[in-house]
């Protein structure tokens, strides 16, 4: 026996393996059949215009919490809660104050407010930090004349940073800690960073609160884990964000902005509802309020540890699926710093198989039901901002979190078949 | 009840005595149910829903019997049950957002006889999303450059003078440019014109429109509170109004962080492309979810289909219980009006002589809200106004300097609490005018 052929019949019997270890989930694919199983989760009860009638093709999102994908699915809790608030009129200043002192006490920093999402968190802080409280001042942004207005990007600009130029921020690049002393000015009203280690932060508080200058800390979508709802006011970080949307499990539009007193007063009275505020635009309803306060809720007695194991199984079983194509790899990992959910990755000679990871997003999205997976392509960034990101590797990954009960068989099993299909085509 | 109605005054006695038999069936009414029974049969479309106990009273707010219409600082209006409906099925399921404007833009075409359309978070973000799409376009560096105009027409031209909404049109980037007048417009416009803002709904847009379409300066109506009636969601189309905006919370009963913007197919297309779910565009904070848009695609269904003669009429019937219960107490005066430019609501006036009463609006004002279940009304206060605004506008300075006035709004109560609006108001005015005398 050539050396060749043992290799291929240890290829084959691992392969065996693997199938073996897949059976079970076939089974269950069989007996529920794709079909029903979408049919299930897909009803339909009024005359309002729906997502089919529109022409709209709802999707299983196997890719993240992309706004454009609308980040994630609300909680029941945060649904409960957004319907239950419908149907009282509230003074929304009464509700934001209120709804500051709540945050306080779960988070452990003076006030919080409820934005529009994470980016309406930014420009209410910029502007806060301009502005203050003053009427004058506030009525007058986006024009900063006579006001401190130079914001200090630590680590560079991002594409969210028009939050901060709306408000008429001036950015000041800092790339490193050690250029953040340089940096800041007489003029400068804020630092701004998405640094999320407690090192990188420690280190730049030092300076900033040196200078008496702010530190807003973006950390749109680093909850979960939920300890860092309270870790950075234990930090001593002057404010900071969080999307509401995206792993929270909130209202889509929604986000939090959590921190000192006085940065969250001045930063509400640069937002709606206030008739002249520069943040007027980015409104948050009473629904919004009560539903991202319900989702905050709700992570702070959830066992992570659970959710985890629930996550972790989900790519899991894909794993299994595909791997039972020969030639397919995949490995697991859990993103530290943000976007911290069991993701698989699944990898092929792209050659061989005469099929790339773009084709075979492609083809995940063209089948029944559509199937958004993750790659390097990202279809809501300008291209301009593009350019100045460093490009991430293609790679075809499923992140965990976003998937429905069910749905981890269906795109396992597609999964399976599209790349069986260009192997078995291209061998 | 009847010390309170001092009958014996010649004519005016008469007079009072005619209007407590008027109110006599509405007081029955509020006697037999009492009032804590009248406010929890106000309260059909939900258990959860009572004044003392529910979700915002476990954080300490109270909520509010709405008398004052939808400012937005008081939520706007209450989501019609279709909104709800609408809000809810479409959190079941991920979309494409890209695609679901696009698809919300198609169907919004269709109903508006617009080009095009999409849901906005309210219409001050379609205010900045119009003014980015026309100042920008949809070259990505421009989007992405944005509100850095350099290089690109920068100039908006505001029509009548600024409004309270303006740093939307300003933090795209835009330079204000005011023409008080039509007669003002044209030599206002410059090459640098990036679009035409205005608020005005009458014969003055045909003209506007007359000078703007040979120039190729597209123009914005914002007509925020314009719906009711629904009419206004085509007649601007009709007009060639290039684009045109409402507010979804308000008259609508959307959701309170929607809007609508409606118009050319170019135009709007332009918009979406600067704003959410664009990263790198300025419009991004100004997010909508899916649930927003499909809410706000149900409440325009509703509105499409709803018969508003039989509103008015409900509305109507509101505020007269209301008037007939307050001029029980003499001296006491109303009238009941439609204002015609947004708004569009039946709403009742109450005079009294401040004086005499030795109770000014303000107090009155101030006692309603006091008092349980909390009331808000419409008076001159306006307390979401920045205050530095008022000097650059004319019509707020008009707003302040004008006699302060007690109004009730008669969209905003629910069923049920215009009897709870009637009757304290008489009650205060009847306590105020027994002190008094």
């Amino acid at each position: 026996m050539s050396k060749e052929n043992i290799h291929e019949r240890t290829n084959e019997r691992r392969n065996f393996l693997k199938v073996l270890a897949a059976a079970p989930l076939f089974a269950s694919i069989a007996s529920k059949s794709v079909a029903s199983t979408v049919a299930a989760t897909i009803k339909k009860s009024s005359t309002a215009p729906g997502y089919a009638s529109l022409g709209i093709r709802p999707l299983i999102n196997a890719r993240g919490t992309y706004t454009y994908l609308s980040g994630s699915l609300e909680l029941p809790a945060v649904r409960q809660a957004a319907g239950d608030a419908s149907f009282q009129f509230v003074d929304l200043y009464e509700l934001q104050h209120a709804a500051g002192k709540w945050l306080a006490k779960l988070s452990g920093a003076e006030s919080g407010m409820v934005t529009s999402g994470a980016a309406g968190a930014i420009a209410a802080a910029t502007a806060g930090c301009i502005a203050g409280t003053n009427p004058d001042y506030i009525w007058q942004l986006p024009d900063t004349t006579g006001l401190k207005h130079e914001v200090v990007m630590l680590g560079g600009r991002n594409a969210f940073d028009s939050a901060i130029r709306l408000a008429g921020g001036k950015l000041v690049i800092a790339p490193t800690g050690n250029d953040l002393q340089a940096a800041i000015t007489p003029q400068t009203a804020m630092v701004y960073t998405t640094w999320r280690d407690n090192e990188r932060i420690t280190n730049a508080l030092k300076i900033t609160r040196q200078a008496g200058v702010p530190l807003l800390v973006d950390g749109s979508s680093a909850i979960p884990p939920f300890e860092n709802f309270t870790r950075f006011a234990k930090l001593g970080v002057d404010f900071y964000c969080f999307s509401g949307g995206k792993g929270l499990g909130g209202p889509q539009c929604s986000g939090l902005l959590i921190g000192r007193k006085d940065l969250i007063d001045a930063a509400l009275a640069n937002s709606c509802p206030w008739e002249g505020s520069v943040c007027r635009a980015m409104k948050v309803g009473k629904e919004e309020i009560m539903g991202i306060l319900a989702a905050v809720d709700y992570w702070s007695h959830t066992d992570l540890a659970t959710l985890n194991q629930e996550w972790q199984r989900r790519v899991e079983r894909i794993a299994k699926l595909v791997e039972t194509v020969p030639g397919v790899t995949t490995s697991i990992a859990i993103p530290q710093g943000s976007n911290s959910y069991p993701t698989l990755t699944i990898k092929w000679d792209e050659q061989r198989f005469g099929l790339t990871v773009d084709q075979c997003a492609q083809q995940m999205r063209e089948g029944e039901p559509r199937i958004e997976m993750l790659t390097g392509a990202n279809a809501s960034l300008l291209a301009p901002v593009r350019k100045m990101q460093t490009p991430r590797p293609n790679l075809l990954q499923v992140v965990s979190v976003t998937l429905q009960p069910g749905e981890d068989l269906t795109v396992g099993n597609r999964l399976r078949q599209v790349l069986d299909k260009a192997r078995k085509q291209s061998a | 009840m009847s010390t309170e109605l001092q009958i014996s005054n010649g004519p005016n006695g008469r007079r009072s005595f005619m209007k407590l038999l008027a109110a006599a069936p509405l007081m029955a009414t509020i006697h037999a149910r009492g009032l804590a029974a009248t406010v929890s049969s106000a309260v059909t479309s939900t258990a959860k829903r009572s004044f003392s106990d529910n979700c915002y009273t476990q954080i300490g707010v109270r909520p509010l019997i709405n008398a004052r219409g939808t400012w937005t600082y008081l939520c706007g209006s209450l989501p019609l049950s279709e909104t709800r409906r609408g809000e809810e099925e479409a959190s079941h399921f991920f979309v494409d957002l890209f695609e679901l404007q696009a698809g919300a833009g198609r169907h919004l075409a269709k109903l508006s006889g617009a080009e095009s359309g999409m849901i906005t978070s309210g219409s001050a973000g379609a205010m900045a999303a119009a003014a980015a799409a026309c100042i920008a376009g949809t070259d990505p560096k421009n989007v992405y450059q944005l509100p850095d105009t350099t290089g690109m027409k920068g100039e908006i031209l505001m029509m009548g003078g600024r409004t309270l909404f303006d740093s939307a049109l300003r933090l795209t980037g835009a330079k204000l440019i005011l023409a008080k007048t039509v007669e003002d417009l044209p030599s206002a416009l410059t090459s640098q014109t990036a679009m035409v803002y205005t608020t005005w709904r009458d014969e003055r847009i045909e003209q506007i429109l007359k000078i703007t379409k040979p120039a190729g300066v597209p123009v914005l109506l914002d007509d925020a509170a314009g719906i009711p009636p629904f009419s206004n969601f085509t007649r601007y189309a009709k007009l060639g109004v290039d684009l045109y905006c409402f507010s979804g919370g308000k008259g609508m009963r959307g959701p309170q962080c929607a809007g609508v913007l409606l118009g050319r197919k170019d135009l709007v297309e332009a918009a979406r492309y600067n704003c959410s779910p664009w990263e790198g565009s300025v419009c991004r904070p100004m997010k909508v979810g899916k649930e927003e848009i499909m809410g706000m695609l149900a409440a325009i269904n509703y509105w499409a289909t709803a018969d508003l003669d039989a509103l008015n009429k409900e509305w109507q019937g509101r505020v007269e219980r209301i008037q007939k219960l307050v001029e029980t107490v003499p001296g006491v005066t109303t009238d009941i009006t439609v204002p015609k430019d947004g708004n569009s609501y039946p709403t009742l006036t109450v005079h009294w002589d401040e004086q005499k009463f030795g109770l000014t609006v303000a107090e009155c004002d101030q006692q309603l809200r006091a008092g349980e279940p909390r009331i808000e009304v419409l008076t001159n206060s306006n307390p979401s106004g920045v205050l530095a605004r008022i000097k650059d506008n004319d019509a707020a300075r008009r707003r302040a300097e004008r006699p302060n006035q007690l109004q009730i709004i008669s969209m905003t109560m629910q069923p049920g609490e215009d009897l709870i609006v009637g009757n304290r108001l008489r009650q205060i005015l009847g306590n105020a005018r027994k002190k008094a005398s």
